[in-house]
């Protein structure tokens, strides 16, 4: 992230882990390539369409809430629905999150999702009269605890939120004075997103001369670079971001993509399964 | 009426006629857009590409550069002292401001609050450039590159990133190498490089890559890697390939133009200017 809070770190701890990787060995225990345990709960806020809370080993924690509202659709784009994220850096994580605090970090997540998600997913499927109402799904995201790894833990709780959410089905007929009314469908029916098309990101950092999965927040600070990977479940790779302030080899770029690539479908296929 | 810039302003409904179809205005009225081809092999070529440093005299640094018809100018300011004592650090600050005017895109852009786009674009090149600037050389200070687009026509952040390179070797701020960045789309299974918004190619990619790299060292340093939209694997070393010779090609002529604008200079006006830069 561009703007760290400020975990301080003194160069000889920075060394402590550098070296560590090297040997591949990190501190808490873990290989190069694992998660921390992973706790997903859904359906938390009963009024929402969808909703979730996940929990990173036990140092992130994030929630998040899907909502979903009928709206006019944009000009240039008559029959696709929106989607629009919100990314609170609550105060309950740093005290230094307090006010406006937290907004550059959460406009740089809110830019991540939303550059991934508007490449994967088919927005006409959210479309309920053309050119009238489409359906504007409100993502917000409230960030509780910050460990390391944020990005990974939020995109791993709006694709449980989001694979949740229940639309519930609407007609809308117009009579002949060319007034419009909106009814809940009279077969009471929802429909949900199509889960494949929605991408999960993966960070690989770059420390030493190792690849790293799953930072914690002091490892973060070691990295010379990060690569952000979004994959979905048809294996598209919708959205790269090389972050960080240092420079990469073409090949070390190539190798950070594939065990991305590796992660990330591992990841998909164990949250199919769970 | 002027803009009231100190609230937030009712959203604009305003639309362009360009939403009507896609037309050119011309001299002799209005002329309908060829069909987009349809992208069969790969297209490979630059667009004509202009250079120019120096183009604004009272910046430390000032660079113009015109990518076909996307025009982009950047300005550095530094390297300033910083006001505040909370402020030292041993490594200059590097700040960087990319704006769109109002005329730069098919829409008119309302002026006011920056949108959430040129933040993303102005971080993305602080991080281009932070890795080839030595910014340990300048303890306690802060380096601000304003940048302006002033019109978009496909590959902005590429050509933001190269004149914002320019405007820092410019100022004499001592560098790595110069970055250069190209644009490349991907459509199914070809390459287009350095596509423009009005070319023949519409706009649907299924992916953009821009890329910025340091060509000097071999192999050439990456630090800007952004990709949107959905590609192949396998596509993705073809691409980095293909943008990787053309931003080669690119750094010979700016490392042309930026070398010529040094020795245009007096030796003292600038304190840097006997630090040449060698490729």
């Amino acid at each position: 992230m561009s703007s760290q809070m400020t975990t301080l770190m003194s160069e000889a701890e920075k060394l402590y882990i550098l070296h560590g990787v090297d040997s591949g060995l990190r501190n808490d225990g873990r290989e190069c390539l694992d998660y921390r345990p992973i706790f997903i709960e859904r359906g938390i806020i009963s009024s929402a369409a969808g909703s979730s809370r996940i929990r990173l080993g036990d140092a992130t924690e994030v929630y998040c809430v899907v909502k979903t509202e009928l709206t006019p659709p944009e000009q240039s784009t008559p029959n696709s629905g929106r989607m629009e994220f919100f990314v609170d850096c609550s105060a309950l994580a740093n005290p230094e999150f307090q006010g406006r605090g937290g907004e550059d970090i959460s406009r740089e997540l809110c830019s991540h999702l939303y550059n991934a998600y508007s490449k994967c997913i088919d927005f006409n499927t959210l479309c309920v009269s053309e050119g009238r109402y489409v359906w504007l799904l409100y993502v917000d995201v409230v960030v509780v605890e910050i460990g390391g790894n944020l990005l990974d833990c939020i995109s791993l709780a709006v694709f449980a939120a989001l694979s949740q959410c229940a639309i519930p089905n609407v007609t809308i007929t117009i009579d002949t004075e060319g007034f419009e009314d909106i009814q809940l469908d009279s077969t009471n029916t929802v429909q949900y997103l199509n889960c494949n098309e929605m991408p999960l990101f993966t960070t690989v950092n770059k420390l030493s001369q190792q690849y790293v999965i799953d930072t914690t927040s002091e490892e973060e600070l070691c990295a010379i670079s990060r690569l952000v990977v979004a994959i979905n479940n048809n294996g598209k790779m919708c959205y790269f971001r090389l972050l960080g302030d240092g420079s990469v080899r073409p090949q070390t770029l190539l190798d950070m993509v594939s065990i991305g690539q590796t992660v990330c479908s591992q990841l998909h296929e164990k949250l199919q399964n769970s | 009426m002027p803009i009231d810039t100190k609230r937030n302003n009712a959203p604009v409904e305003t639309f362009s006629y360009h939403l009507l179809g896609d037309i050119n205005i011309t001299e002799n009225g209005i002329k309908p857009k060829d069909e987009p081809n349809l992208i069969t092999g790969n297209s490979l070529c630059l667009r004509p590409v202009y250079v120019n440093v120096g183009v604004i005299p009272q910046a430390n640094g000032s660079a113009i550069i015109e990518i076909g018809e996307t025009k982009v100018v950047a300005a550095v300011y530094g390297p300033r002292e910083s006001a505040r004592v909370e402020d030292y650090q041993t490594r200059a600050k590097l700040t960087c401001d990319l704006r769109y005017a109002p005329f730069s895109g098919r829409q008119h852009k309302p002026f006011g609050v920056r949108s959430d786009e040129e933040r993303d674009l102005s971080s993305q090149i602080q991080h281009s450039l932070s890795p080839a600037i030595l910014l340990n050389k300048y303890p306690k200070s802060h380096i601000d590159i304003y940048v302006n687009v002033l019109q978009d026509d496909g590959g902005v952040l590429a050509a933001a990133i190269t004149a914002a390179n320019c405007a820092v070797v410019d100022c004499g701020v001592e560098m790595l190498d110069v970055v250069v960045a190209t644009t490349a789309e991907i459509h199914g299974a070809s390459i287009v490089l350095d596509p423009s918004l009005s070319g023949n190619f519409g706009d649907r990619a299924d992916a953009t890559l821009t890329l910025a790299l340091m060509p000097s060292t071999e192999p050439p340093q990456i630090t800007c890697y952004a990709l949107d939209g959905g590609c192949d694997v396998t596509m993705i070393g073809d691409v980095i390939d293909v943008c990787t010779e053309a931003c080669v090609a690119l750094h010979k002529v700016v490392g042309d133009v930026v070398r010529a604008g040094y020795l245009k200079q007096d030796i003292g006006s600038n304190t840097n200017s006997d630090q040449l830069m060698e490729t």
